[in-house]
């Protein structure tokens, strides 16, 4: 819609206020953490007073910062790197073959936008604890396959969906046969969707906090999520440190998420509006 | 579904019987990878927690289980702390699906006209739901402090936003649709691109003001996009448990217990996992009823 040279810049003012508002837990994170110990008053100023870095020293050096980051990438890259290839051979599957076995699938991969973390949480204990896979980032692994498969099958069947069938036609007449056809023609096309499915379910591995506090209870095998939620528990809260612990958390899948956002957008919608 | 059967249709027509059959094996081994995964993590699951609902398996000597048959379900539906449990669930699921909805709406309408910079700021308005949950549980809980939080400090009478009663329904309410406005926005903005331009400029020379264009082309153009939303944001709203448990816990004196919590505690505080499978299936069930209240309600809507 055609608009003027001054409308367009007090839109601009108008939508930069909204945006700043609805950030404006991120930017306090980001000032308590570096704030010294003057946060503890009943007048807390919105710019940082004295700025220090000492929140991230003190909790780099008191707590095993390093190896719940070790850890949280451990299982985000494992996720990643298992759900993957799954997911583009299933996606593929799905967008072009109907059979038995696929609507099966597919209504698993329909059950699980119903189900809670916290119930599907209790049989899979179980089965750890059967199997011996409890207190194992692998076992955490394939645990948050349980969100990341489904969801990246869905969204990149979306992608699949958008590749005209002509094309896998015409490569099976010239006698590809379907292991061909997918990986020759088809993939590379949507490479792009991969890639931001692949970021993605990165983030949701990161981010996941019930499997992990269910799965995982040796302080060795700690991911961010849970060592963070730990800082809650204890009876001298520092909270300059815990938002510095939330920083350090955020910064990762933030920048991912900037970085894939527009692939992310197309992906998704496509996903979702064609159903 | 006719695309797939032509799609096979015409290959027959070009290959013998034997290839097709090929072709519907290759497509299997395409998909059994995630049809294990799925039946491991997803599939083997809801039939454990189906076959564990009907016994009085405890969390700590699961070798013996006896079978109760229906009680864990009558004693749920009984009990009225089940019912209460499932009434806030409704509300927390209504608040925050509204919530998200007109926030997403008013951010995508905004993100969507034309003015520079927009392209950065519709990339910022998204980091909330870059942020890890658990991550913006903690910097909520921080603000929404009672003697130091910026929230209070900022009212003239501090309120308890946890650990009041009252107070805390909504404040697990507004922490939820922060999380969860930017997909509205994304979706949302995606379905306004997808309004032809021209119908806006025919509105305009049949001297249509901006009122009537937003209720008469942009509303109905939304509706489509408007039915997935709305389904996406009421499931996902439905079975999220994070915020809710770091939070408040369910507290204070139950008023925040939603049913995904009510399953969590029951099964890792109280060590009851036959009842907890109980009381998770049944908030599946009335899932699926909701889903299905919802899809006869927008098919009528659409007849």
């Amino acid at each position: 819609m055609r608009i003027s040279k001054l409308n367009g810049f007090l839109i601009l003012i108008i939508a930069t206020l909204v945006v700043i508002v609805l950030n404006f837990p991120i930017y306090w994170m980001f000032v308590q953490s570096v704030t010294g110990e003057s946060m503890f008053t009943n007048n807390p100023s919105l710019l940082p007073k004295d700025p220090s870095l000492n929140s991230y020293i003190r909790i780099i050096e008191a707590k095993p910062i390093g190896q719940w980051f070790i850890n949280t990438l451990l299982v985000a890259i494992g996720c990643l790197v298992l759900s993957m290839p799954i997911a583009c051979a299933a996606a593929f599957s799905l967008s072009r073959f109907k059979t038995k076995l696929n609507s099966i699938t597919e209504l698993a991969i329909l059950s699980t936008q119903m189900l809670s973390a916290s119930l599907l949480a209790i049989p899979i204990y179980v089965l750890f604890r059967q199997t011996g896979l409890l207190n194992k980032l692998s076992g955490l692994i394939v645990a948050n396959m349980a969100f990341t498969l489904p969801f990246s099958i869905w969204v990149l069947k979306g992608f699949f969906d958008g590749i005209p069938k002509e094309l896998d036609e015409a490569a099976m007449i010239d006698g590809c046969n379907v292991f061909q056809t997918f990986y020759r023609i088809v993939l590379p096309l949507i490479i792009p969707g991969i890639v931001a499915m692949s970021i993605f379910s990165f983030i949701l591995a990161w981010d996941e906090f019930f499997f992990a506090r269910t799965l995982i209870s040796s302080e060795g095998t700690w991911v961010m999520s849970i060592g963070l939620s730990s800082f809650k528990e204890e009876f001298t809260l520092q909270w300059t440190d815990l938002m510095a612990a939330t920083v350090l958390f955020t910064i990762p899948p933030t920048v991912l998420f900037m970085f894939i956002q527009k692939h992310l957008v197309s992906g998704l919608t496509a996903g979702s509006i064609k159903g | 579904m006719s695309r797939e059967n032509s799609l096979t249709n015409k290959i027959v027509g070009f290959r013998n019987k034997r290839s097709t059959l090929s072709i519907k094996s290759s497509s299997a081994v395409l998909i059994i990878p995630a049809t294990i995964i799925m039946g491991i993590v997803v599939i083997y699951p809801i039939i454990t927690t189906v076959l564990m609902s009907f016994t009085d398996a405890p969390l700590v000597s699961l070798s013996k289980p006896s079978f109760v048959g229906m009680f864990n379900y009558s004693n749920w539906l009984m009990n009225l702390d089940f019912w209460r449990s499932f009434w806030i669930t409704l509300l927390y699921t209504f608040g925050v699906t509204i919530g998200s909805y007109i926030i997403g709406l008013l951010t995508a309408l905004l993100l969507n006209l034309n003015f520079p910079g927009r392209a950065i700021l519709r990339g910022l308005i998204l980091i909330p739901w870059a942020v890890p949950e658990v991550a913006a549980v903690m910097v909520w809980n921080w603000m929404f402090d009672y003697q130091f939080g910026i929230v209070n400090s900022l009212l003239s009478s501090p309120i308890g936003w946890v650990l009041d009663a009252a107070a805390a329904p909504w404040t697990v309410t507004v922490v939820t649709i922060w999380k969860q406005f930017p997909l509205a926005t994304v979706i949302i903005l995606a379905g306004l691109q997808a309004i032809p331009i021209e119908r806006y400029e025919a509105a305009e020379v049949d001297g249509a003001n901006s009122f009537q264009k937003f209720f008469n082309i942009t509303i109905p153009g939304l509706k489509s996009v408007n039915i997935v939303l709305i389904m996406m944001l009421i499931l996902y709203t439905f079975k999220r448990v994070t915020i809710v448990y770091l939070l408040t816990g369910g507290g204070p004196a139950r008023a925040t217990e939603i049913l995904p919590v009510t399953t969590y505690l029951e099964a890792f505080k109280y060590f009851r996992l036959g009842s907890a499978s109980a009381v998770g299936i049944l908030s599946l069930i009335l899932t699926l009823v909701i889903t299905f209240i919802y899809s006869k309600m927008v098919t009528r809507g659409e007849a």
